[in-house]
Order: structure tokens, then sequence, then C-alpha cells
């Protein structure tokens, strides 16, 4: 008896390992870019509570100019320059993952600012280090003039991967859309209906190659755009990107609803 | 027994000594193994395996459900449109919930990563960078 319940336990553990294991394993992608966002949340809540910290001790180091305050004041400098470069690396690590993630994105544009992101990177993470070991005003101050250059540079980067981003959800929706017109063609042809009946829905579905065709016009003026931008990307460029791409949205939109109709 | 008891060529004291000999001998065993069985513990070895059986049966238990529900998150959500062949129209209600989901994502104005509200200009010398925080 002891013999058949060790040897049906056992049996049940190997039953259940890799079913357990197959479960981990779907979990771990999903929780991915959720996890990165949590943690963001954090380091983003850390940056606050430092600068303020560092607000009030480089006040109290202009005011009173002590050895004292400047100490404080180096101290509270060199926290929130740690605060804000780990935020700014969780937050482009966010930007490459959905960038990895997003199937719209076409490779050539995408490796060349998965290149430009990798230099970015090293550029903040040698910066990291920098802080990290500094303890007096003047490393500080050269760290604080260090960023003060490669702001553009960062702010650049961000907005070219938003934009990348966001034509690439765009692009992937209208891929998407020209997959459902396919299907809907097979089923125009097959389904037992009238010929009159086929024949609008024929018409439907001429009226929306029609729509693909102004959308991928007008997909290749924002691509153009996008390759204007890329010396001077910025928060600017970012927002014509996505003015660019609003009717397009809205052409989408209004082709879910004709895909919708036709099919019934 | 019935015969040997008739034999008459055996000896009486022979037969009534064993009879006597073996019966209390036979029948004293029997009573204490049928009262001592009831009282035996349960070995703990059992125990521990007991629960650890039932532990690995709920833990695969909600494993399953687990499994299920994620797939079930995973699947298409059922669809408004009638179905007329559902051979063909299978496909296209897959690719109408897969399009929806992706226009619904391709919303321009929809930037769910806006760039860190950060301060650029921390420096110690600078009163006026730190008023403008």
């Amino acid at each position: 008896m002891k013999r058949f319940v060790l040897f049906f336990s056992i049996a049940l553990l190997l039953v259940a390992q890799p079913t357990l294991a197959a479960h981990a394993q779907t979990a771990t992608p999903t929780t991915s870019i959720a996890d990165m966002q949590q943690q963001y949340s954090q380091l983003l809540n850390s940056y606050r509570n430092s600068e303020e910290q560092f607000s009030i001790a480089a006040q109290q180091y202009y005011q009173l100019k002590t050895l004292a305050s400047q100490r404080d004041a180096v101290t509270a400098a060199r926290q929130v320059m740690l605060d804000r470069v780990d935020t700014l690396l969780i937050y482009i690590q966010i930007l490459k993952t959905t960038l990895d993630t997003n199937p719209g994105i076409e490779l050539t544009r995408k490796s060349a600012l998965e290149s430009q992101i990798a230099l970015l990177t090293d550029m903040l993470n040698r910066h990291r280090a920098r802080v990290e070991i500094a303890t007096d005003r003047t490393t500080i101050e050269q760290e604080a003039t260090f960023m003060d250059t490669q702001t553009p540079t960062i702010l650049a980067d961000c907005y070219e991967a938003l934009s990348l981003i966001r034509i690439g959800a765009v692009q992937a929706a209208i891929d998407q859309l020209a997959i459902s017109q396919d299907t809907l063609n097979t089923y125009i042809a097959s389904a037992p209906i009238s010929e009159t009946v086929r024949t609008d829905k024929q018409r439907g579905s001429d009226q929306i190659s029609s729509d693909l065709s102004t959308m991928h016009d007008t997909m290749t003026q924002v691509l153009a755009k996008y390759d204007q931008s890329i010396d001077h990307f910025d928060a600017s460029s970012f927002h014509q990107i996505q003015t660019q791409l609003t009717p397009l949205f809205t052409l989408l939109n209004q082709n879910v609803e004709y895909i919708q109709e036709l099919s019934r | 027994m019935s015969d040997e008891n008739f034999d008459q060529t055996s000896f009486v004291d022979h037969t009534s000594l064993s009879a006597e000999a073996t019966l209390p001998t036979d029948v004293h065993p029997r009573i204490e193994e049928k009262v001592v069985t009831p009282k035996k513990k349960l070995n703990p070895i059992f125990i521990i395996v007991s629960i650890l059986v039932g532990v690995v049966l709920l833990s695969l238990v909600l494993a399953v459900f687990t499994t299920s529900s994620s797939t079930s998150q995973l699947q298409p959500t059922p669809s408004a449109i009638p179905s007329s062949s559902p051979g063909v129209v299978g496909p296209m209600q897959a690719t109408i919930n897969q399009l929806k989901k992706n226009v619904q994502y391709a919303d321009p104005q929809n930037n769910d990563l806006p760039f860190p509200p950060v301060n650029f200009s921390l420096h110690l010398n600078d009163p006026n960078a730190l008023s403008n925080q």
C-alpha cells in the first residue's frame, strides 16, 4: 500500500511538473513590459523625492555657502542624478521592448533606431558610473553640464522611437485590414447569396481596396516626414507625425465598419 | 475429528489429551489478534505521503484551472456577426477581431509612453535652474 502511494505521488509530480513549467513559460513574456512599467513608476517616484531634496539642499547651499551645506548639496545632487539616469534607462528599455514587439515597423528603420538606442544606453550607463563615484562639487557640476549637452540627443532618440512605435501601430492595422479584405473576398465568392447581393458586396470590397491604396500613399508621406526629422527629432516632430497619422486612423475605423457590414 | 473419536483402536486418553492440549492454544491467539488489530496506530510516513499527494493534486487542479482561464482570455471574443456558413465566417470573425484590436491600438493620439518628466538642468551654481523646477 505504502509503495503504491509513494509511486502514485511520484507519478503525479512528474505529470504536474511539465504543466506548471509550461504555464510559467507562457506567463513570462506578458509580464515583462508590465514589470518594467511598474519599475519605471517606482523610479520616477524616487526621482521626484530626490529632486525635492536636491532643490532644498541647493537653495541652502546658495544662501549659506558653507562647507556643510555644500556637502549636503553634492550628496543630494548625486542622488537626484542617479535617480534621473535610472528613470531614463528603464524608460528607454520599455521603448526598445515595445519596438521589438511591434509587428508593423519596417526592419531597416527599426535596426537603425536600435543602434542609436544602444549608443544612448551606453552613454547613460557611463554617465551613471561617473556620477556614482563623484564626491566633489566640481565633478558633479561637470556631469550636470554633460547631461545638458546630451539632452537633445536623448530627446531626439526617444521621440524618434515614439514616432516609429505610432507609425508601426498604424501600419500593423493597415496590414491587418488587407488580410481581412482577402478573407472577405473569399467569403463573398463562396457565400450562398444571390448574385445581386454578391455584386453589392464586391463593390464594397472594391471601396476597401481604394481606401487601402489611399492609406499606403498617406503612410508614404508620413514615413518621408519621419526620415526628414531623423536628425532633429523632438516633441514637435512627434506631434506632427501624430497629426499626419490621424486621418489614417479615421479611415481605418471606417473600414472596420465596412468589413463588419459586408461580412453579414 | 469425529472419525477419530469413533475409532475403537485408538486410546481414549490420547485423544482427549490431544484435544485438550490443542484447543486452548488454538483459540486464544486468534482472540488476541482480533482484539489487537483495531488498536494499531497509523504510520506517520503514510500520513505525510497522503498530505503530499493531496497537495500535489490540489496544485495540479489549480494549474489546470489557471491554464484554462488564461487560454480563454487569449481566445477571441465571440463576435455579434451572425454566421450563415460556419466554415467560411469563422476565419472572417477572427480576422475582424484582430483588426479591431490592431485599430484600437493604432490610435495616434494614444501615447501611453510619455517622455519622463525629469529635469535636465540640475546645477548647483544656477539658482535660475532651481527656480524653474
